[in-house]
């Protein structure tokens, strides 16, 4: 039973979605998607969005069934306890990895652009204590502060607006010009940054209300990420020509980088400023849900006392690799484990459930 | 307790942290405030900098530059060249202005000479860039005019003619030369007894200058890209047989303007462009007429009209000369028309392109008296 000072909101929910969704790709979007789908790269991100959309029914409709569980209560119940504890592994590297190579981007993000001399290890070790401070604590807190600093994200879409001063719609033109699988590759390569509706698995006994209210919540979340992001490849395709962006890693930042206002030059250190806050977000989200499932791997009910000791080997990865071989390598992999765990097993688990009929008890209404 | 000492460690730690590998102190910095690159001998590149110090005494702020010059190999290395000769460290990060040398962009590429103003972050994407009839250096050596450093004073210069639509907007930012599909075109400066003066604009093609257009023409010319900016005043002659010189001139401001580009490409592949220009006036000087009467006032937009497209059609040819697209003719074939873009030489169909160019005026406005 989960007291109900512990609960959140649904349109907590539906904020928690979007800031663990919204994070470091916010820069690297634009020219990665567009290096494959070349000027159609909105499309494939929309498609993405639309993909993504399908993975939350899925997980949702898993939690539904074991509605004041999470993920690694039920894990035994559907695969036993030796397959469940394997499938555990799976998702606690599967978070560790993906919340290292986000601050891996993050580190390198800020050594081009702001800190050239400053050591990794300082900046994502700054960034990792106030993560770790934060999510120390329940989900309710954490959701207070997504929720506070959730305004930001406009503030970022608002300096990244000013750029069509320089835009030309042409540059979009011709559309479909790259075929379909192209659009296809590229979608996938944009699942990537729309990971973070997992949080669902973890939140879903949490909400309060109806798992109906959850769902749309989360879709609702989900949209909006989506949408920004569709916002922000679209506005780099129309600034920059195609063969511009595929020389420009953070075009987000080069666009903003020009721009100068009568009383303040570089505006794209004020968009770091804030994106690091976003990135922040995101990176809370993902070491919450790293530290809950390594607690959970060893059985203990709190994650605080897990917590230092994820955030430790988080940042010990983090700054493993240091060439763009090594990233690329690290992104490849990143990319198999949550393909697997975010694909293919949510999927697997629900047909489980169904078929062996496997149930969680129902939660009496508080 | 121990919680309490970890956390306040931790503050101590971060507040001693700031500024301890990135930080750039003003006071240490020498900032550059305009660069000029010229020709060198083999091969290499002469840079000249001038940097502005500001020096604040009793009798208020004073304003100095000091001029550098030095033969590198690339512009990374013209810095450090420079960095070695002066006190402090160099830093471009405050670069108002980049002079390039008309015999600089005529004979070689200028691009690689830019890479390093893309690659640092730093760098100062929004300054503006020109370029000089004779050599930057000698524009630069000029140290102030008026009371006003050299950078300080191109960079207002060009500021205020890009308000009055006579030169484009540009900084190093806009130049980034990949396949844009369009031509850029730059301000051209020259020397006028001892003071920079804007004399018109330098066409480009690719990243070659070809031809120069002159102050009235660059109006029209970015009247036609549509690129007007805040305010347009066009002086045109008027002739007037019957009374003397100073009658002849009519003087508009442009109010609106409507552009219209059409590119289009016949079955036989054959590429056309309709280019209509729709413009609402007021007048702001006109000795011999008085508009009053609707004939006349008629009259007056006929014949401004047809001289307008006189001048437009004698630009247009003068771009297809110069093989300069500053209307993005290219970018247009690209979009809509990829199959044949794909199949042309551009450098050789561009020429040969046939325009159909016109202006319609209407005048909107007489000012207090008709």
């Amino acid at each position: 039973m989960i007291a109900a000072k512990d609960k959140i909101t649904p349109a907590q929910l539906t904020i928690l979605v979007i800031q663990a969704q919204i994070g470091v790709s916010i820069l690297f979007l634009p020219s990665s998607v567009e290096s494959i789908a070349g000027n159609d790269a909105w499309i494939s991100v929309i498609l993405a969005g639309i993909t993504s959309l399908l993975l939350i029914v899925i997980i949702w409709g898993l939690s539904r069934r074991f509605p004041a569980l999470t993920l690694f209560e039920y894990l035994p119940m559907l695969l036993g306890k030796v397959l469940g504890k394997i499938v555990h592994v799976v998702y606690a590297s599967m978070f560790i990895l993906e919340c290292s190579f986000l601050l891996v981007e993050f580190g390198d993000v800020m050594r081009d652009w702001v800190f050239s001399n400053t050591p990794g290890w300082v900046i994502l070790s700054l960034m990792l204590l106030t993560s770790l401070y934060m999510i120390r604590e329940n989900i309710r807190l954490i959701a207070r502060f997504f929720v506070l600093t959730f305004g930001l994200i406009f503030v970022l879409i608002l300096i990244a607006t000013y750029a069509y001063r320089d835009a030309d719609l042409m540059y979009i033109l011709p559309i479909n010009q790259v075929s379909l699988p192209g659009v296809f590759k590229a979608m996938m390569q944009s699942m990537d940054s729309l990971y973070g509706f997992e949080i669902l698995f973890f939140c879903y006994p949490y909400v309060q209300g109806k798992s109906k209210g959850i769902l749309k919540a989360t879709i609702f979340g989900n949209i909006f990420s989506t949408l920004v992001y569709t916002f922000m490849v679209f506005t780099c395709l129309i600034v920059f020509s195609p063969e511009e962006l595929k020389v420009i890693p953070q075009p987000v930042l080069y666009m903003v980088k020009t721009l100068s206002f009568t009383i303040f030059e570089r505006a794209d250190l004020y968009f770091l400023t804030i994106w690091t806050l976003v990135v922040i977000t995101s990176v809370m989200a993902y070491l919450f849900m790293s530290a809950k499932t390594v607690s959970a791997l060893f059985g203990k009910k709190q994650h605080a006392g897990t917590a230092p000791y994820v955030a430790l080997v988080i940042l010990c990865i983090s700054l493993y690799p240091h060439d763009q071989d090594m990233i690329n390598k690290m992104k490849y992999i990143v990319g198999i484990l949550t393909g697997v765990s975010l694909i293919a097993l949510p999927l697997i688990l629900l047909c489980i459930s169904y078929l062996r009929k496997i149930k969680g008890k129902e939660q009496a209404e508080a | 307790m121990s919680r309490i000492w970890f956390w306040a460690v931790f503050a101590v730690g971060v507040l001693l942290l700031c500024g301890c590998w990135d930080q750039q102190l003003m006071k240490n910095e020498r900032n550059v405030s305009i660069g000029g690159i010229d020709q060198g001998s083999n091969g290499m590149i002469r840079a000249t900098v001038s940097i502005r110090d500001i020096s604040v005494t009793e009798s208020g702020t004073k304003d100095t530059s000091e001029v550098h010059s030095v033969l590198a190999r690339s512009t990374q290395h013209a810095r450090e060249k420079i960095d070695e000769e002066i006190s402090g460290s160099y830093s471009a990060a405050k670069l108002r202005v980049l002079l390039i040398s008309e015999e600089f962009v005529k004979n070689q590429d200028m691009m690689p000479y830019l890479d390093v103003y893309y690659r640092d972050p730093k760098s100062p994407l929004s300054a503006r860039i020109a370029v000089t009839k004779g050599k930057a250096e000698d524009m630069i050596a000029h140290k102030k005019i008026g009371s006003k450093t050299i950078g300080l004073y191109i960079d207002d210069l060009l500021n205020s003619l890009e308000k009055s639509t006579t030169i484009p907007r540009v900084n190093i930012q806009t130049l980034h030369p990949l396949d844009r599909g369009f031509d850029f075109s730059l301000p051209y400066l020259i020397d006028h007894n001892g003071k920079p003066t804007v004399s018109g604009i330098a066409l480009f093609k690719g990243v070659q200058m070809t031809a120069t257009l002159d102050q009235d023409d660059s109006k029209l010319y970015l009247l036609l890209s549509n690129l007007q900016s805040k305010k347009t005043l066009l002086t045109l002659r008027v002739d007037n047989p019957q009374k003397s010189n100073g009658y002849d001139y009519v003087s508009i401001e442009i109010k609106s303007l409507k552009r219209k580009l059409k590119v289009t490409v016949s079955d036989d592949q054959q590429i056309k462009v309709k280019l209509q220009l729709k413009l609402r006036v007021s007048v702001v000087e006109d000795p011999s007429n008085h508009l009053y009467s609707m004939s006349v006032l008629h009259n007056l937009e006929k014949i401004l009209a047809e001289e307008l497209t006189d001048d437009s059609k004698e630009i247009v040819q003068k771009m297809q000369r110069a093989g300069h697209d500053g209307f993005g003719i290219a970018r247009r074939l690209m979009s809509f028309h990829p199959k044949l873009w794909k199949q042309i030489n551009w450098s050789e169909e561009y020429p040969k392109i046939p325009f159909d160019t016109s202006v319609s005026l209407q005048i909107v406005n007489t000012g207090i008296t008709e």
